[in-house]
């Protein structure tokens, strides 16, 4: 599995990460992911994650008038998204302790020999 | 140029994926704002938005659609066409006589045995009246109602196998 495939498996989880932090809209969403070294290839998977967090009503959206007067459409964090973003955190915090744990004793075994 | 024809390119390739055009319209919104925001961050939006075979493919498997069985659905679909056709075709032929049946035996004279005209030959399919203007605009009612029935059998018959 390579990095994108990686990225793009827990991409609702970084994307419900940044929205925990406050309101944001996709092309700031996306500039906030290439920030922590998560880019992605176009933008086929950052828009259709954002449609899912709204059908699955983990943020609100809404619309607003840019500077330039054109609509940005925002999207706000709700209280179930919290929710599911901390359930998220846990099992990835708990695959990735298994994981390491596995690695670990491999190692450990290498050692051995 | 370039943004909207990779625009164009997106939602034709959508639409044959049978995605529907209510998501290819929060695509295309989507798509907009985005181009519109990298202009004002004095970007180049083809850098960000990326080819459009990757953004098929992202769109599809964020959204949990197999691309293998979506080709293989679009196939049969288009074999479907032809199926449907020929089904609308013949729901016609049948569906006409039986119209002009209905409406000689309840709105013409041709089956009351007290009224004989002589001059009258009866053919199911263009002389049911022995009046040419009424005869007419009972034909028209007949293939009228032939076309309806067809069409909405064939859409009920599509949208069946749509939701399948």
């Amino acid at each position: 599995m390579d990095r994108t495939s990686l990225i793009k498996g827990h991409l609702e989880m970084c994307v419900l990460s940044i929205l925990s932090k406050g309101k944001s809209y996709g092309y700031e969403i996306m500039k906030e992911l290439e920030k922590h070294n998560l880019k992605l290839k176009g933008v086929g998977s950052i828009y259709p994650i954002l449609t899912k967090l709204k059908d699955q009503e983990w943020v609100h959206t809404y619309r607003e008038m840019t500077e330039s007067g054109k609509v940005r459409v925002y999207y706000e964090m709700n209280e179930k998204g919290e929710m599911y973003l901390q359930k998220k955190i846990n099992e990835w915090l708990e695959l990735q302790q298994d994981i390491k744990s596995l690695l670990q004793s491999g190692l450990k075994g290498e050692h051995f020999e | 140029m370039e943004e909207t024809q990779f625009l164009n390119e997106v939602l034709e390739e959508l639409k044959q994926y049978q995605i529907s055009s209510k998501n290819r319209k929060i695509i295309k919104q989507q798509l907009l704002e985005h181009i519109q925001e990298c202009r004002e961050h004095g970007q180049d939006s083809l850098n960000d938005l990326g080819d459009t075979t990757t953004f098929i493919k992202d769109f599809l498997e964020m959204n949990e659609i197999d691309l293998h069985s979506e080709i293989k659905q679009i196939r049969k679909s288009k074999n479907r066409t032809g199926i449907l056709f020929v089904i609308g075709f013949f729901t016609s032929i049948v569906t006409y006589p039986i119209s002009q049946l209905l409406l000689s035996m309840f709105l013409t004279e041709s089956f009351n045995p007290l009224h004989t005209n002589n001059s009258f030959d009866y053919n199911i399919l263009y002389q049911i009246a022995d009046n040419s203007w009424w005869n007419s605009l009972l034909m028209i009612t007949s293939v009228s109602i032939s076309i309806l029935i067809s069409t909405l059998i064939v859409f009920y018959i599509r949208k069946v196998n749509i939701s399948r």
